[in-house]
């Protein structure tokens, strides 16, 4: 997470500020050019120069609106506090936080983006599935087989009944749990990969943005333009917005009920009910013991079952929807901009 | 000595938690928890204050939209510039029919409950009659995760259950007669031929395991679309004043409103005609009955009275795997439910795509390709 914050921060602070001026510097040059041939073309008497030249004055100047405009709004995104306003709306996790981990307090979209999904990876629910996942291998392989020999003439040994099986759930669970296996650790490369798209934010923003407003100011490359701002607002910032706000809200859901509904079930499990079965042990009422002890063991398995279903929605619906809507957004702001640019059916298009 | 003892203890064990498998009490209810256990200030986007203060904002920008439009037509009509007057004719139009629109909007939100809970009602009525009153939005994602939530421990039940039968099978299956005193001799193995019924009962499995993934991600799926989806109300509206952000806004409205009002109401009418508490305990007892007595029948009939053992304990096979089947058929027509709902939310998408102009909705949209 420090490097990516590093690449945010050491973007953000010194080559950052210098494109949008750079952009506004090339295009007044633009400006003044298409001055000088507008004066060389009235000078040779080129009217139909002169007029296209003149659209394109006025292009340049609704560019150099758009590139002040874009300028401002980059130096807004990256010294607004979303940290505050998504902590007043209750999306940022900063509660029974380790020692160790920095809460981004008072950070900026990118740094909170990037807090949320250090948090779900590495300390939240995909972590906590991960751990688990260990413990449920252990569980369901590591278990002895049941063997029972009945010899009726003591010193003779294969004279009798026997019956041999294996007690392991994995027997039957086998299979599946090496899809589950698989699917958490795709689940993690999808979410890691996340990590390095929050990191590019900020230059993709910039850079992208700038070129295409420089884009926008000539008639044969102003669609190409159009998509370019397009693409880049929506990597920029529309995806670090909903980064923010979908696995925010995941990682204090996840908080919540892992407090009030998984701890309490494995501390009443532990807390009472073994301490039942070892009571009921000793007094002799075996039974009841063996009873509770499958009251415990089930209450463990519906516990990690909720887990895995909270971490699975949680790793595969938030990435998906996040791209939908990012995608959603550059479509029809593309559209509105310049080129229809529909990165996602790209994307699956080569995949 | 010692050894058998601890194996004949594990032995109960097996059989004891099979009859005891249901008396679990302290279970996990994540439903409770996601809508009523959270703290207050815990999803203020799902909370009526928050939209009712920015739609008074989206109003102020459309305000301050049509000023900056009425300023670029006035230009248009100093300079005699005809592109600029007929992009800011346009634009007044176009502003003048968004503000009516969020007006609209605005009138929808306010009986949100009424309409979500209207349509869940209505679509309820159609196929149960025993249903629990829903007063609230919140109240139809709680009913509706309970039904599925219940449904997926249900199927869980069933996969506990059908672990154990096999284990049984199985050790059954593997009894051996021994008669090789000295090394050398001949043994029996009776019944190994239930291995042949421990694979076919264990290839239940993979739909249980199937249907209750399907399930639970469904539960958790609700809570992100109660908590999140606001947000694309809010977002929409604001988007939509716009005018190169019309088209976004208009999706995201069009997300909110097929997956927050929909959805939720379509699958509890779909929920409401399996995935009831008492549904699942029928299903389990039929089961547990069945494969109590094909238990039964493996240590009694085949070793003493019957004549032919292996017909009655395949008739009590058979009765299980039918067993099986109809709960497995029971999660399978939730889980077809889930899909069904989901088609008719994309169809949904894609006609107020093409009402509110959002082109990344409208036919061969981008959910379509990406789901």
């Amino acid at each position: 997470m420090q490097e990516c914050l590093n690449s945010i921060n050491g973007f953000l602070t010194a080559p950052y500020t210098a494109w949008f001026p750079i952009t506004l510097i090339a295009a007044t040059l633009i400006i003044v050019i298409l001055a000088a041939i507008y004066l060389f073309a009235s000078l040779m008497g080129r009217g139909d120069i002169r007029k296209n030249v003149g659209i394109m004055i006025y292009q340049t100047l609704f560019s150099i609106v758009l590139i002040i405009a874009f300028g401002i709004f980059a130096t807004w995104l990256c010294s607004f506090n979303a940290e505050s306003l998504l902590q007043s709306l209750n999306l940022i996790l900063v509660n029974n936080i380790p020692p160790g981990v920095h809460i981004p307090y008072g950070g900026n979209l990118y740094e909170t983006a990037l807090y949320d999904l250090y948090w779900f990876t590495n300390y939240g629910a995909l972590a906590n599935a991960n751990y688990f996942l260990f413990g449920l291998y252990a569980a369901l392989y590591n278990v002895p087989s049941l063997g029972i020999k009945i010899n009726p003439i003591p010193g003779i040994n294969n004279l009798g009944i026997s019956a041999t099986s294996s007690l392991s759930p994995g027997s039957i669970l086998g299979s599946y749990f090496v899809y589950i296996n698989q699917t958490i650790s795709w689940l993690f490369i999808i979410n890691d990969l996340q990590f390095i798209i929050i990191s590019a934010a900020p230059i993709i923003f910039a850079i992208l943005v700038s070129i295409g407003l420089i884009a926008r100011i000539f008639g044969f490359s102003r669609s190409f333009g159009g998509s370019l701002i397009a693409l880049g607002v929506g990597i920029g910032f529309v995806y670090p917005l909903m980064v923010s706000i979908t696995y925010g809200f995941i990682n204090v859901a996840y908080s919540q009920l892992q407090n009030n509904v998984l701890m309490n079930v494995a501390a009443n499990t532990i807390g009472t009910n073994l301490q039942s079965v070892l009571a009921d042990l000793l007094i002799g009422a075996k039974t009841l013991g063996i009873s509770t002890a499958v009251g415990l063991i089930l209450s463990s398995i519906y516990t990690i079952i909720n887990l895995f279903g909270f971490t699975a929605t949680a790793s595969l619906i938030l990435p998906i929807l996040n791209f939908v809507v990012v995608n959603t957004f550059v479509l029809d702001f593309s559209q509105a901009f310049g080129e229809r640019l529909d990165f996602m059916s790209l994307l699956t298009n080569i995949i | 000595m010692n050894k058998r003892i601890i194996l004949l203890v594990m032995l109960a064990a097996i059989i004891l938690a099979r009859t005891s498998y249901a008396q679990t009490q302290s279970l996990p209810d994540p439903c409770n928890s996601l809508y009523y256990g959270l703290p207050s200030t815990f999803g203020a986007l799902s909370n009526a204050s928050t939209y009712k203060g920015l739609i008074g904002y989206s109003m102020l920008i459309i305000l301050s939209v049509l000023m900056i439009v009425a300023f670029l037509y006035a230009i248009g009509i100093a300079f005699k510039i005809n592109h600029l007057i007929t992009f800011s004719r346009n634009e007044i139009l176009e502003n003048v029919l968004n503000f009516i629109l969020i007006l609209f909007v605005a009138g929808g939100i306010a009986g949100i409950d009424g309409i979500v809970i209207g349509i869940a009602q209505f679509s309820a009525s159609a196929v149960s009659t025993s249903q629990p009153s829903i007063t609230s939005t919140s109240s139809l994602y709680q009913s509706t995760c309970e039904h599925y939530y219940s449904d997926a421990l249900g199927e869980i039940g069933n996969l506990i259950l059908l672990a154990l039968t096999i284990f049984g099978i199985n050790i059954a299956s593997s009894i051996q007669f021994n008669f090789m005193p000295n090394g050398f001799g001949a043994t029996f193995q009776p019944f190994v031929w239930l291995s042949l019924l421990s694979k076919m009962a264990s290839s239940f499995s993979l739909p249980i395991v199937a249907i209750t993934g399907i399930e639970l991600v469904n539960v958790y799926l609700l809570a992100i679309i109660y908590y999140l989806f606001p947000l694309f109300l809010y977002l929409g509206i604001l988007f939509r004043t716009f005018p190169w952000t019309r088209a976004i806004g208009g999706a995201l409205l069009g997300l909110f409103i097929s997956f927050y009002v929909f959805y939720p109401a379509l699958i509890y009418a779909i929920s409401s005609i399996t995935a009831s508490s008492s549904m699942q305990a029928l299903a389990q007892s039929i089961i547990k009955n069945y494969a109590n007595k094909l238990q039964t029948n493996i240590f009694t009939s085949s070793l003493t009275t019957s004549i032919n053992p292996g017909l009655t304990i395949s008739k009590m096979f058979s009765s299980l795997i039918i067993a099986y089947t109809e709960t497995i058929a029971v999660g399978g027509i939730n889980t077809i439910g889930i899909l069904i709902s989901l088609v008719i939310c994309f169809d949904l998408i894609e006609a107020f795509g093409d009402l509110l102009g959002a082109p990344s909705l409208t036919h061969g949209g981008v959910l379509k390709k990406v789901i």
